[in-house]
């Protein structure tokens, strides 16, 4: 009996090793590769991501003016920040009407590839300066204005 | 034997178990190589996409920071220099210019009919684009580029150059010449187009013809009462006349049998050409005859003008030849200008009345030939010539009196760089002469130019010279005139202390004292809003500079300049500017060539010298107001040049100096 029970002692143990080791590769290989996805993923989005580029700003009046333009990818607007505070209403429009013209944050607009277009808002004071934020589906782009007039 | 037997046991489970744990071991070593060599893997493969994208963006920041753009404006273009120092292509995707005026514009691939957007700049090359800013002043100017797959924005640095001067050839001009630029309507006088081709063959056809009895015979006739007519009751009776030569009978029993008669002829188009009505009847047995006596021939040809502001005089010309006498009618427009008999060759010219000119753009021209006799013409040519009539060539013009004539020079040739000579595009008999007591100026609304001499104050337009009003007249050197709104002023020239003002919707003129202050020679004049700026010598005898105001007819002092010869005067914007007389003799603090303008700023409240390279053989001797300002650009006229300093507006004071008179 005694022999019978190192045997299945010995079996159990082997079991037991193989088991645990088994399941620390399993853990330890999903935690790596979990970080490898999501990795990759970030590496593909920030690839794929649409920029956008502000070729101009400036206050005029009451009126802020933002000039920017896409590049080889459409960019969805979503609202603009002046002094980190949202602008309840800026029209969008294209330097040709082919598009429509469009109002943030209300509605979303979405700038077709390779175009430019200029955002008006209205300013409820009339400062020398502001900082101006434009939130699009990738990520934010940020310049100061200066007033001209 | 039974303890060997258990000593063998007990050795093969130890040797089982060194097995089992040998092989648990070497499965757990399996695993961890396993699952470091995956890892490790993953890893590398994860460090690899995170560096290159590290990379490219650190390369389309070195990129983008490779490319250099800067812009200048001449005052009409801004010029956007891009240079692409990076090694790989860019693409302009838009660019933005944004104007002092607050406002701006935008081009990109929707809007760039003058730019082709996208651009690519390719490595190691620079592309230049040229855009008219519409006359607004540009303040900003960006790109937006896209090195994939970031796009940025490349802000455009000014390039500011040095004001250069550049003399351009023109006809000879004699000395106490004097200018004005402005917007004018230049005269021309050209052919009016025509659209048939000369010669032109006509061959006359009879218009009126006539028809006439040649003979009377008989037709075979037998009374009804002797050989009745079957059928036909005899009632008796016999034949009174033509018995026997004509169908004309009186029969007793037949009344107004064959009276009267008319013949009609008619041409293949249905149109009467002839009528005979006959006074006693018309026989079967007559012969007539159907001549001409009338021929004629019709010629049209439509001419027309365009582009015609106001059309003063017209003439029609025909050069023609025929073989036979006929009368010529010229018709414009259905109304006759000309009646002429003309025989063999003959050029013939007819002025067409003012009354047929209002408003008419298109001429046509219908000539009329008639004779007694068959004819044939041949017109060689035909034509509508338009003389002293303003076409709308309305451009910006730079008027130039010398000698005894007033030039018209296209200034807008000023601005292009390769222009080296202008040609006057037209020349107006002033019929006096220009010595400094006669000045020239240019009223662009109503399009009639100015002029002041001795005798008052002339208006011209291409009829000619009438008289505006003699009160107002230049007394000497230094004589100038400038157009004022409704407002003609004339400032006399020395010695005089007054501006004579014609108020030209009212008919009236007034003088306005200038105070202690005289005209002298070299007074020079421009207009700045509702005033006349010039140059006046104070009871100090220094020279100052004026502002009369025509809203209030007050006149103010601006400043005092430190000079005496002035070549002219300009006004731009906020800013005077004074060319000086290209005698250095006497100037302290100024050494070597150049041309030198004295600049009074309103808005700064200074005023100094400044000192223009000029690299052409240009000098500027003379007095008379020969300097004008253009899209920022002085033009100042010499002898037999036009010198050109561009970038006027960025002439700033370099260094002081004391000016004698010279």
């Amino acid at each position: 009996m005694r022999g019978v029970s190192e045997y299945t002692a010995t079996l159990i143990v082997a079991i037991i090793t193989l088991a645990a080791g088994a399941a620390i590769f399993i853990y330890s290989y999903r935690l790596v590769d979990t970080y490898y996805s999501a990795l990759a993923t970030a590496t593909q989005e920030a690839e794929q991501s649409t920029s956008i580029a502000i070729l101009a700003t400036y206050i005029n009046s009451s009126k802020l003016i933002v000039i920017g333009s896409t590049g080889s990818r459409p960019a969805t607007l979503y609202a603009v920040y002046i002094n980190e505070s949202l602008v309840a209403r800026c029209n969008v429009t294209l330097t040709t009407r082919d598009a429509g013209a469009g109002q943030l944050p209300q509605q979303l607009y979405t700038v077709p590839s390779y175009r430019a277009f200029v955002i008006v808002c209205s300013l409820p004071s009339q400062p020398s300066s502001a900082k101006v934020k434009l939130v699009f589906n990738g990520g934010e782009a940020v310049a100061w204005a200066t007033r001209v007039r | 034997m039974g303890v060997r037997l258990l000593r063998g046991l007990l050795g093969l489970g130890r040797g089982i178990s060194t097995v089992v744990g040998a092989a648990i071991l070497l499965a757990v070593m399996v695993l961890a190589a396993t699952f470091y060599i995956t890892a490790l893997d993953k890893l590398v493969t994860a460090s690899q996409q995170a560096m290159k994208r590290v990379s490219e963006a650190a390369s389309t920041t070195a990129t983008l920071s490779s490319v250099k753009a800067l812009w200048s404006f001449n005052g009409s273009h801004i010029t956007i220099y891009i240079e692409n120092q990076a090694p790989k292509t860019l693409l302009v995707v838009a660019i933005a210019v944004v104007y002092t005026d607050g406002s701006h514009s935008v081009w990109d691939k929707a809007n760039s009919t003058s730019i082709a957007l996208p651009l690519a700049v390719a490595p190691a090359t620079s592309t230049t684009i040229a855009i008219d800013t519409g006359g607004k002043t540009p303040a900003t100017a960006s790109l937006a580029v896209e090195a994939s797959p970031v796009v940025a924005v490349v802000a455009a640095k000014r390039q500011d150059q040095a004001p250069t001067t550049r003399a351009i050839t023109i006809e000879p001009v004699a000395p106490g010449a004097t200018t004005w630029l402005g917007k004018a309507a230049i005269p021309t006088t050209k052919n009016a187009t025509t659209t048939k081709n000369y010669p032109q063959q006509l061959t006359s056809t009879p218009l009126n013809s006539t028809i006439t009895r040649i003979s009377r015979s008989t037709i075979t006739y037998t009374d009804f009462e002797v050989v009745p007519v079957p059928g036909w009751t005899n009632y008796g009776g016999s034949w009174s006349s033509f018995k026997g030569s004509a169908l004309q009978g009186t029969d007793q029993n037949v009344v107004e049998t064959g009276v009267d008669g008319r013949i009609e002829v008619y041409d293949t188009r249905g149109s009467l050409v002839a009528m005979y009505t006959a006074s006693d009847c018309i026989l079967g047995g007559d012969a007539y005859t159907l001549a001409a006596v009338y021929y004629g021939a019709t010629f049209s040809d439509v001419a027309s003008f365009s582009r015609v502001v106001q059309l003063f005089s017209a003439n029609v010309n025909v050069s023609l030849a025929t073989n036979a006498s006929v009368t010529l009618r010229v018709y414009v427009n259905g109304s006759q200008i000309l009646c002429k008999n003309i025989a063999g060759s003959d050029s013939i010219s007819a002025s067409v009345p003012s009354s047929l000119l209002g408003g008419a753009r298109v001429f046509n021209v219908m000539l009329v030939f008639n004779s007694t006799q068959p004819f044939s013409v041949t017109i060689n040519w035909l034509g509508v010539l338009g003389f002293g009539y303003f076409e709308d060539y309305v451009t910006d013009s730079l008027l130039l009196g010398s000698g005894t004539a007033i030039r018209f020079y296209n200034a807008t040739k000023l601005l292009l760089s390769d222009v080296t000579s202008l040609t006057a595009l037209y020349s107006v008999p002033a019929y006096t002469q220009f010595s400094g007591s006669a000045a020239i100026a240019y009223n662009s609304s109503s399009y009639v130019l100015y002029m002041v001499n001795g005798s008052g104050v002339y208006f011209w337009n291409p009829l000619g010279w009438s008289l505006v009003v003699d009160n107002c007249r230049a007394v000497g050197s230094g004589a100038r005139v400038e157009v004022v709104g409704r407002f003609v002023v004339v400032l006399p020239g020395e010695p005089s202390g007054y501006a004579c003002v014609y108020d030209v919707s009212r008919g009236v003129a007034y003088n306005i004292s200038l105070a202690t202050y005289r005209l002298y020679r070299y007074t020079a004049s421009a207009v700045n809003g509702t005033a006349v700026v010039f140059t006046a010598l104070d009871n100090m005898g220094r020279v100052a500079l004026l502002s009369l105001d025509l809203s209030t007819n007050s006149t103010r002092r601006l400043a005092v300049l430190p000079m005496s010869c002035a070549t002219g005067l300009a006004v731009s914007s906020s800013r005077a500017y004074i060319v000086l007389c290209g005698v250095w003799r006497g100037v302290i603090g100024v050494e070597g060539s150049g041309a030198a303008v004295w600049i009074y700023d309103a808005k700064a409240r200074t005023s100094g010298l400044v000192l223009v390279t000029n690299n052409s053989t240009v000098q500027l001797m003379g007095c008379c107001d020969r300097v004008e300002i253009y899209k920022d650009m002085l033009i100042a006229v010499d002898t037999q040049n036009i010198l050109t300093i561009d970038r006027a507006s960025k002439l700033v004071v370099e260094k002081s100096a004391t000016i004698y008179g010279t």
